[in-house]
């Protein structure tokens, strides 16, 4: 894991020592949020390894990926993220939903599955990630 | 809950009036015939009193005329008891004088103590038998010397069965004679003659042995033959039925005369008795035959007035229950009349009753039908559901499927809700509550899925038991449909405003990072919000269906159109969907943005192009819009990552696109190439 740190001009950001060098995984369809969602992150001294704006796209480069957790939107251009919770939970991997939806709109299998809902701040995304990493 | 069903036979109790017509006609006539067969019989009876009370009568007329005729004999026999000649012992001249006395009528026997004849007015004198032919009157005489009447003997002279009256003639104190007159028994039958009897009456007189002395006919045969024994021993004076002296049944009254031992008799034939009684009867017989037949003739007769109106009355009143008309005429019968009227109001009130409902019928089946009411009919205790046609229509069922079980009713219901709905509906009929509704899938006989309301109400009996189900089934697949819709929309509202608050929030922390200053900041963020507002605006005019391409540049760039200039718009008819069209009009109101800051747009004789073709790409359009700035100073890369360069990579990637940004001498020149779907 690298451990850099990294100082963001981004007003009022401390680095969270914990989640610093966290490798995360982003599928949004919307550009404006994933920039944001990128953002947030990288304040936050995480690493977005990759993102996907579509569940195929998501799926394809889920194959060959390394990283910690996964921030996942529920309705990415009219496609649900179904499969790619699924193969996520299969691989025991952590991961967390971003979603403008509620939680009766989540997959069945992973209602009870960390949710944040849009538009979040920067310590919900931060609250999140603690949750769902193993410590 | 209905009526019980009057039971049918109540008509076959019960006896037609007629015979009860009959009965009472019967019952007043017994009485009658039973009077008429006393007064009868009384009267048979008083002719046999009267009968026997003449035979009586005429008995002791006849015993009176004998006794007379006695009288007579003993006065002429004590008359001539008187004669000196007699006193003389003159026998030539006392016979002499008795013969003349006498004539032919009778004759003398004169005959003394020992018996022996002194001389018989018969024969000539001195001729005379030596001894009496009648012994036993002299010896009785000794014994009681008064008037004897013989009985029947033949006499030695006469030679003919006679009998003698005699007398004694007494000296000093002593039977000395005894002087009888000899009568022969025609004297007697006379007698009897004489009596004019009515015809079929007999009389005869037998002596103190019972010999026959006289008869009214039969003289000759029976005179001297004795009589029967019982007849010898009947009581005297009493009339009694026996056989009499010719072997046939007859009504006998004997008595005996004053003088003698014999007995007179009269008899009247039984037979006569037993016919007045037999025609009696007979009478009686054919007077109740008479009577009866006419008595059930007339019940019958006036019974007709009654039965035969009764009978119309009965056939009005059944086609009354079978809901036919009638017509029935009035009766001379005044009860039977008002059960006509009675008859008459119902059927008038039934019929209009009838039409009422029909009317109401008419109107629930119309109704019904206009709001496709499916209505259905539950028989809990024989399991058979009805179903309207209305039903049968929602369905899409046949015929044949009019009735149905419980179980083959959820044939119908969706294999996915059939368990559900089959214990739902049976904890409706087990549950105390009567209303009920429920929602469930049909599978139509055609194979369509749609959804149904079934509406209704358990009809319960006293004790709380389900006995029948009525309700109504509706069709709302239409509004289940719609409420689905709303849903979606509603969820998809609720994701469109998260999304567009984040989209909002992305902006406004986007813009902070290049414009931290608070008053550019919230130049550029009003800048960009309107933006996107303006772009929701278009949205909203098509539903969020999507906008033409056309106008979403026009309003994109309708900020920066000032006068004196004219931005060139324009391309195929394009219709973009509403994800893209924000996307876009965020593109196309940065590139503007910018080029008004630094590009053709800043300067007055600047110019800009917005040109687009649209060409088929496989399933879908792909379309390449070029945007081209000219006459403005020459704009150079940035050299760093802003705002603007980030969204155009960012909205390029989120639509699929090809971004080509060329920094170009004469002005910006960008190319954008992206898939729309195809519009049907």
């Amino acid at each position: 894991m690298d451990h850099s740190h990294r100082l963001c001009k981004i007003v009022g950001t401390e680095i969270d020592l914990p989640l610093a060098g966290t490798r995360v995984f982003i599928v949004e369809d919307e550009a404006l949020i994933l920039d944001t969602l990128q953002d947030m992150l990288e304040g936050l001294g995480c690493h977005v390894v990759e993102s996907a704006l579509r569940v195929d796209e998501a799926l394809a480069k889920l194959a060959a990926l390394d990283f910690d957790v996964a921030v996942l939107d529920v309705n990415v251009a009219g496609t649900r993220i179904d499969p790619v919770a699924d193969v996520l939970a299969e691989r025991g991997m952590p991961f967390l939903f971003a979603s403008g939806y509620g939680r009766g709109s989540l997959p069945a299998a992973h209602r009870e599955r960390v949710l944040l809902t849009k538009p979040y701040r920067k310590a919900d995304l931060r609250a999140a990630l603690d949750s769902v990493l193993p410590q | 809950m209905g009526m019980p069903e009057p039971t049918a036979g109540t008509a076959s109790k019960g006896r037609p009036a007629a015979v009860h017509l009959i009965a009472f006609a019967v019952a007043v006539a017994i009485p009658l015939l039973l009077l008429v067969g006393a007064l009868l019989y009384r009267s048979v009876t008083l002719e046999n009193e009267q009968i026997k009370q003449r035979i009586g009568q005429v008995l002791q007329a006849l015993i009176a005329d004998l006794d007379r005729d006695m009288d007579r004999r003993i006065a002429v026999l004590e008359t001539l008891s008187t004669s000196p000649l007699l006193l003389a012992e003159d026998w030539p001249a006392f016979y002499a004088q008795a013969k003349q006395g006498l004539g032919s009528r009778a004759y003398l026997i004169l005959v003394d103590a020992d018996g022996r004849q002194v001389f018989n007015t018969f024969v000539p004198y001195g001729e005379a038998p030596k001894l009496t032919g009648d012994p036993a009157t002299l010896q009785r005489m000794k014994q009681d010397p008064r008037p004897i009447i013989s009985d029947l003997f033949t006499s030695l002279v006469v030679r003919k069965p006679v009998y003698n009256i005699s007398i004694p003639v007494m000296r000093s104190n002593e039977v000395r004679y005894v002087m009888s007159l000899g009568l022969l028994p025609e004297d007697l039958r006379a007698l009897l003659r004489g009596q004019s009897l009515p015809p079929n009456w007999s009389a005869a007189i037998w002596d103190g042995n019972g010999i026959t002395m006289a008869r009214t006919h039969d003289q000759e045969r029976l005179l001297g033959t004795a009589i029967p024994k019982h007849l010898a021993q009947l009581q005297p004076e009493k009339v009694v039925r026996t056989t009499n002296i010719d072997g046939e049944e007859a009504l006998i009254a004997v008595g005996r005369d004053h003088w003698s031992n014999w007995t007179v008799d009269v008899s009247f034939p039984a037979a006569l008795v037993d016919r007045q009684l037999r025609d009696s009867l007979l009478f009686w017989g054919a007077t109740m035959l008479l009577v009866g037949a006419s008595v059930v003739g007339l019940a019958f007769l006036f019974g007709r007035t009654l039965t035969q109106p009764l009978a119309a009355a009965t056939a009005a009143a059944g086609a009354l229950g079978r809901g036919e008309p009638f017509t029935i005429r009035d009766s001379a019968i005044r009860e039977i009349n008002a059960v006509n009227d009675a008859l008459r109001r119902a059927r008038h009130d039934i019929d209009q009753g009838s039409a009422a409902l029909r009317d109401s019928e008419e109107r629930l089946r119309t109704a019904a039908e206009a709001a496709q009411f499916g209505a259905h009919e539950y028989d809990v205790i024989h399991d058979r559901t009805h179903r309207s046609p209305q039903f049968l229509k929602i369905l899409g069922a046949a015929d044949v499927d009019a009735t149905a079980t419980f179980e083959a009713g959820l044939d119908f219901v969706h294999p996915d809700d059939r368990d559900v709905t089959r214990r739902r509906k049976q904890r409706i009929l087990q549950r105390s509550e009567d209303r009920y509704q429920l929602e469930y899938r049909i599978c139509r006989r055609d194979g369509q899925v749609r959804w149904v309301m079934d509406r209704g109400q358990v009809i319960r009996d006293k004790a709380g038991a389900a006995q029948r189900v009525i309700g109504v089934v509706l069709d709302i697949t239409d509004i289940k449909e719609a409420e689905q819709r709303q849903r979606l929309l509603f969820d998809e509202l609720n994701h469109r405003v998260k999304n567009t608050l984040a989209i909002v929030q992305a902006l406004a922390l986007q813009t902070l990072q290049t414009r931290p200053q608070p008053d550019e900041f919230a130049d550029a963020f009003s800048d960009r919000l309107g933006s996107l507002a303006r772009a929701h605006s278009l949205l909203t005019e098509d539903s969020w269906r999507g906008a033409s391409l056309q106008d979403i540049v026009a309003i994109a760039l309708s900020a920066f159109v000032d006068e004196g200039r004219s931005i060139d718009i324009g391309g195929d008819a394009v219709m973009v969907p509403a994800g893209a069209t924000v996307t876009l009009s965020l593109m196309l109101h940065e590139l503007a943005t910018n080029a008004a800051k630094y590009g053709a747009l800043s300067v007055a004789e600047g110019r800009l192009a917005v040109r687009w073709t649209a060409a088929q790409a496989g399933a879908g359009i792909m379309v390449d819009l070029h945007w081209q700035e000219d006459g403005g100073p020459t704009v150079s890369p940035p050299t760093r990552r802003s705002f603007g360069t980030r969204l155009l990579a960012g909205s390029a990637r989120q639509l699929g696109a090809e971004l080509d940004l060329d920094y170009a001498a004469a002005g910006l020149r960008c190319r954008l190439r992206f898939p729309v779907p195809r519009v049907a």
